[in-house]
């Protein structure tokens, strides 16, 4: 999303129906997705508008939120990542090892299956205290 | 026959002993890795009991107890063999 308003700068050139629908508009702040919705008009259009009269120096960019799915990771992205912390913080340099098999799974699901079993293997075999470490990670991830 | 038993518990523990300290340096730590630390020590301390028992019986006359009690340890080393099959079949499944 991205706001938008008109600049000083006087309107000494020709307009279209719609570029003069948006400009006027523009008067206050406003986003994108708003102006779409007052003019009626398809957000691709409005956007395309936008574009050409901040080009024109009539409207200028006040400012400029990522896209939603730009920002918020899915839940399986956002897992992995948590995991991956949890990995390093429980072992060091040794999670490592254990790094590219986590970037192999594909669903929220075998991602929890395989952190589970690396816990019992950590507790059985590598280290009781880094599987403690892990545990307690898990339960705020899954 | 005595001597033959306890020779046979004697080398059953060095395999054992070989074992163990094999399977100990694929685990660095956790429950298992732990616990064969502590296994290690007692098959060698084992080890070094069926060779003191081999030589202060040496020459006896092998009587009934003598036998059962070499018997006894020949069964121990292979209790100690079988919990080191068990151990290594747990490590293969969690490793798989």
């Amino acid at each position: 999303m991205r706001i938008y308003r008109q600049t000083q700068k006087p309107l000494g050139v020709f307009l279209s129906r719609e570029q003069r629908l948006v400009y006027s508009l523009c008067r206050e702040e406003v986003s994108d997705i708003l102006l779409a919705q007052r003019s009626g008009l398809a957000l691709d259009l409005v956007r395309e508008i936008l574009k050409q009269l901040c080009a024109q120096g009539l409207v200028e960019l006040v400012a400029e939120d990522r896209e939603a799915g730009e920002s918020i990771p899915s839940p399986l992205e956002a897992a992995r990542i948590q995991l991956r912390e949890a990995l390093q913080a429980a072992l060091g340099e040794q999670a490592v090892q254990y790094l590219p098999e986590l970037e192999t799974k594909q669903s929220l699901a075998e991602l929890e299956e395989w952190a589970r079993r690396l816990l019992i293997k950590l507790r059985l075999a590598i280290s009781q205290k880094a599987a403690s470490i892990l545990e307690a990670e898990l339960k705020k991830i899954f | 026959m005595l001597q033959l038993i306890l020779f046979a518990g004697f080398a059953l523990m060095l395999y054992n002993a070989y074992v163990g300290f094999r399977m100990k340096s694929r685990v660095p730590g956790g429950i298992i890795g732990e616990r064969l630390t502590q296994l290690n020590s007692f098959i060698v301390l084992f080890a070094l009991g069926y060779l003191a028992a081999g030589l202060l019986t040496w020459g006896r006359p092998a009587d009934s107890l003598l036998l059962i009690m070499g018997l006894i340890l020949l069964l121990g080393a292979v209790f100690v063999w079988l919990v080191l099959r068990l151990v290594e079949a747990v490590l293969a499944a969690v490793e798989a």
